[in-house]
């Protein structure tokens, strides 16, 4: 697993590529603590290059999803692979979580 | 021989006209192990001719399953084993994970999907499983789970 940062203006892309399950998670929450460290108030996570989520990996979504929002920052996520999306859609989470087709419009909505 | 090796043979002995597979392991509680051996089921319902779709179905149940035996059942003791009963025909993929803790409450799992319980960051697993695959059940003292996943109509 690896993760790409890059920044649009003010806003933060987290390119994700590979599993986020139980062994990738601790490494995606350290480079997430890193940004909320620093209160990065809109970050978007790309999820193009993750072909696979446990639910410890959607409990990590969530996990940073609840710190970026307690100081008032808002997560999106965009280009969600479709069984990857039918996890957010059977454990509706999809109700919490802004998801966008695209890196771009998640961007642009910010 | 190391427990994914000995699968793997015991695996082969029990091809039958190439599609009917079955075995039985027993894994050592390590989540190291995990991955291992889901990758070889996999391996062989690949073989069999199983879609990305139900591939990714099984390996999510299969991981979740055994994560569960070995964090909570066998709380992470290396020493416990985990044992695993699999078989794979034309028409489904049927598994038994048994772990050696006293079990749990499965009458009573709280729904991740209502919107008290969405920002928890537990209790999905068991609630994929029955999403995912075709048939979960557990046995009365809840330390063994067995799921069955139909796999005739895709092919």
């Amino acid at each position: 697993m690896k993760i790409t940062k890059t920044t649009q203006q003010d806003v933060v892309i987290c390119r994700i590529n590979g599993d986020i399950d139980i062994n990738s998670s601790p490494d995606i929450r350290k480079t997430f603590a890193e940004l909320t460290a620093s209160y990065q108030k809109k970050i978007v996570i790309n999820l193009a290059e993750v072909s696979y989520i446990d639910s410890s990996g959607l409990a990590t979504l969530v996990e940073m999803l609840k710190k970026i929002k307690s100081y008032g920052g808002r997560l999106r996520l965009s280009n969600l692979a479709d069984k990857v999306k039918g996890l957010f859609e059977i454990t509706k989470l999809e109700k919490i979580f802004e998801i966008y087709d695209t890196a771009e419009q998640a961007v642009a909505g910010f | 021989m190391s427990p994914v090796r000995n699968f793997i043979n015991l695996a082969r002995n029990n091809i039958s006209n190439g599609v009917n597979r079955s075995s039985t392991i027993q894994m050592p509680s390590h989540l190291s192990e995990v991955n291992k051996l889901v990758q070889n089921i996999l391996k062989l319902l690949h073989s069999s001719g199983i879609n990305k779709s139900t591939s990714f179905d099984i390996r999510l149940c299969l991981e979740e399953a055994l994560i569960n035996a070995v964090k909570h059942g066998n709380k992470n003791n290396g020493n416990l084993l985990v044992k695993i009963d699999y078989s794979i025909s034309d028409e489904m993929f049927k598994v038994s994970i048994e772990d050696k803790g006293s079990g749990f409450d499965y009458k009573y799992l709280p729904d991740p999907t209502v919107r008290k319980n969405l920002l928890k960051t537990k209790g999905r697993g068991i609630y994929l499983m029955k999403h995912l695959m075709d048939e979960v059940f557990f046995n009365k003292d809840g330390n063994r789970i067995t799921m069955i996943k139909y796999l005739k109509e895709e092919r």
